[in-house]
């Protein structure tokens, strides 16, 4: 396959494709991108959510911790967080309540307030203010605690709230009595490990991304193999080598269909240049053949003094070889023609004269052999190639008298049914053998040779015939009975072609 | 010499085998297969000159069969010329290939080289019993000095310088010298042979009587 390939590639031209034109390159381009899509937007979806829940499991702390002090707040005694008797405040009292856990002092209270372990670890802090914007406990600051008199209390509720403060977090809130409660954290630690986590995402998603490219690039090419072992095998159909296939075994996917298919084209391809070349050679063996003929004859009566009865007879000889190679190369430029797909040129033609004028044409010949020949025909006029159809007429009138015997009958027949116009030429004559029946169209096929050689025959007759008429897109067929006689049926269809020039591939096709 | 000439054109078989018999060969013709193998089978000609493409059996069939039972030199004459073709038939057992068209003059040396390789004979000139036989030019030397001989008497003196030494029949001359269509009376051989010593010298010509001529020497 690679030499193939290789020859057959550059032969044709047949660049690699490369870029944007290559499927491979597509291919590759597209399965990545989705990958990339993909796995990026799952990754940065990962992230968000990682990023977000360690978040909340900060602010939690933090809000835990808040309400953790804003408890223990309430069991200060109101007056030690500045709510004074009745008579500074709402409240009138008697005496000064007395203390509700016994002689504590505000100290005590005081040192109730603390952080648990796990945010003081995290560089935690706190503070906590009055009403009157003094501070009650602070710890964790570098330097003093500012007074709270920058914050709005109407913004404060008795459920905290976090906000973000550079590299720390803090959550706020209204505590009991007016007092504002503070409770912070760095964070820096967990953004870190949020990182870590952000890098792994990464790292993971371009491994993948690789892997999913390579795997991607192992199975394009896996498809685009027998996509280019095809191309490799249809350019490797050239004059030289018919017989390459492709090896549709390891293929499995639809691929194998189109395989099988291009395949089965091959096979009808090779089979098409084969019965080319077998008529290009039968048809130089068959000029090779008179051509001997005239030589020889030629070279024997020159060979020594002849009498001019000999001279006489095989001037003859070599003017009927020349005939012979003459009627043959006539055939042989008619079908060549066609073949070619040259077009015949389409007019309105009356069949009927064409017919009586062909008929009339080989008048003599039935003379000479005492054949009866009769016609019977009908008007009819149709859009074809005149010249061409009175030969097929004359080929088929001529065979109906070669292969009769003397005394025979010749009819011909014209007339219109509902689709067609149909001629038929029926003799009583030896009819065809039926081993022969089925090759008598074949160029060349003679079912006696001795016979169409004494008419100075071709074997070309009927293959012409037939080409003609299905340039026409007519149809020729024919009923045999050995020993009693044939007929031959040409189908001409009557629906006007209203192309004038069609050529006969088209119209085949 | 005797030669048989298969070949399903009758112009091109007729002009063929009539310049035979002027070269002095006795012709047989035959004008397609089946009749050609029966001769081939028949008569022991010195070589065929056989075409392919002929009706009933083709040439190949023919020429395998006659190669079950015969090893007589064939020359192929055939339109057929591809190298395959070349090939195969000359891998079947013929001894020769002669594409068409062709030259009658290219056609005669080579029948007259496989008649002589046939019997062993390298060179056109034979010297046989004092004589200098001209198998080409067809002219026979005694002594020295040129004599004219028919083209039957040729043909005689020719068959036995081809065998010399070795005694042939009168049959088998009959069988050489006259074709299918000779009804000859035998003794006419005897007056031919007779002609023949006439004008060469007696003895030149060798009788063994009750099987044969030979030429001796």
């Amino acid at each position: 396959m690679r030499d193939i390939r290789k020859t057959a590639w550059s032969r044709f031209g047949l660049t690699a494709v490369h870029g944007w034109r290559s499927l491979r390159v597509r291919m590759q381009v597209f399965n990545a991108a989705l990958l990339i899509a993909v796995v990026a937007s799952f990754g940065g979806l990962l992230y968000s959510r990682a990023a977000q829940e360690t978040m909340r499991q900060v602010d939690a702390q933090l809000e835990a911790a808040a309400l953790v002090l804003d408890v223990s707040l309430r069991n200060f005694p109101p007056h030690e967080l500045g709510r004074f008797p009745p008579e500074f405040g709402e409240k009138k009292w008697k005496q000064p309540p007395p203390p509700p856990h016994g002689k504590k002092k505000r100290e005590d209270f005081v040192a109730e307030l603390a952080l648990p372990p796990e945010i003081v670890e995290r560089h935690g802090y706190y503070a906590i203010w009055q009403e009157d914007g003094s501070v009650v406990k602070s710890e964790g600051f570098r330097g003093e605690v500012r007074p709270a008199t920058h914050l709005d209390p109407v913004r404060l509720n008795a459920k905290p709230f976090v906000l973000a403060n550079g590299p720390y977090r803090e959550a706020w809130m209204a505590g009991p009595l007016g007092t504002k409660i503070l409770t912070g954290r760095a964070i820096h630690h967990d953004v870190e490990k949020l990182h870590a986590f952000g890098l792994a995402i990464l790292g993971f998603g371009f491994v993948a991304v690789a892997l999913g490219v390579g795997g991607g690039w192992l199975i394009a090419n896996r498809l685009i193999r027998p996509i280019e072992a095809m191309s490799s095998a249809a350019a490797a159909i050239s004059g030289d080598d018919l017989s390459a296939r492709i090896d549709s075994r390891g293929i499995d996917t639809e691929l194998a269909g189109l395989a099988n298919v291009l395949n089965e084209m091959f096979v009808r391809l090779e089979g098409s240049f084969e019965r080319q070349q077998q008529f290009t050679a039968d048809a130089s063996h068959e000029l090779r053949t008179p051509l001997s003929i005239i030589r020889s004859q030629a070279e024997l009566a020159l060979s020594k003094p002849r009498t001019p009865e000999e001279y006489r007879t095989t001037l003859q000889t070599c003017l009927r070889a020349a005939q012979r190679m003459s009627n043959l190369a006539q055939g042989l430029l008619s079908l060549a023609r066609v073949d070619a797909g040259k077009a015949f040129s389409f007019t309105n033609v009356r069949l009927h004269e064409i017919v009586s004028d062909s008929v009339a044409q080989m008048q003599a010949i039935a003379d000479a052999k005492r054949v009866t020949l009769t016609t019977d025909l009908e008007p009819i006029q149709i859009s074809g190639n005149g010249q061409r159809l009175g030969q097929v007429v004359v080929n088929l009138v001529s065979n109906a008298i070669a292969f009769n015997s003397e005394g025979g009958r010749v009819e011909v027949r014209l007339f219109s049914d509902e689709e067609d116009a149909v001629l038929t030429v029926r003799d009583n004559g030896i009819g065809i053998p039926a081993r022969d029946c089925p090759k008598i169209f074949q160029r060349f096929f003679r079912v006696d040779k001795s016979r169409t050689r004494a008419v100075g025959g071709t074997g070309l007759g009927l293959a012409i015939c037939k080409t003609f008429v299905e340039a026409h897109r007519g149809t020729i067929d024919f009923e045999s009975t050995e020993g009693a006689g044939t007929t031959f049926r040409v189908r001409l269809p009557r629906a006007n072609l209203d192309i004038k020039r069609m050529s006969p591939a088209e119209i085949r096709s | 010499m005797r030669i048989l000439v298969v070949e399903d054109e009758p112009e091109l078989l007729s002009a063929v085998a009539q310049s035979l018999r002027e070269e002095g060969y006795a012709v047989d013709e035959a004008a397609d297969g089946v009749s050609g193998l029966f001769k081939a089978q028949s008569w022991e000609y010195d070589a065929i000159i056989l075409d392919l493409m002929l009706p009933g059996l083709n040439g190949w069939e023919l020429l395998k069969r006659l190669r079950k039972t015969r090893r007589i030199p064939v020359l192929i004459l055939s339109a057929r010329d591809t190298v395959e073709d070349r090939v195969d038939g000359l891998d079947l057992g013929a001894d020769d290939y002669l594409v068409k068209p062709f030259e009658l003059a290219e056609l005669h040396a080579r029948v007259r080289s496989l008649i002589r390789r046939a019997a062993n004979q390298p060179t056109a000139r034979i010297s046989v019993a004092g004589a200098e036989v001209d198998l080409k030019a067809r002219t026979l030397k005694f002594a020295g000095r040129p004599v004219e001989l028919t083209a039957r008497e040729f043909a005689i003196v020719e068959l036995l310088a081809l065998r010399r030494g070795e005694v042939v029949t009168r049959t088998q001359i009959y069988d050489h010298i006259f074709d299918e269509n000779d009804d000859s009376l035998s003794n006419l051989l005897d007056v031919h042979i007779s002609n023949i010593r006439k004008k060469i010298d007696k003895d030149f010509i060798t009788t063994r009587r009750g099987q044969g001529y030979l030429l001796e020497g």
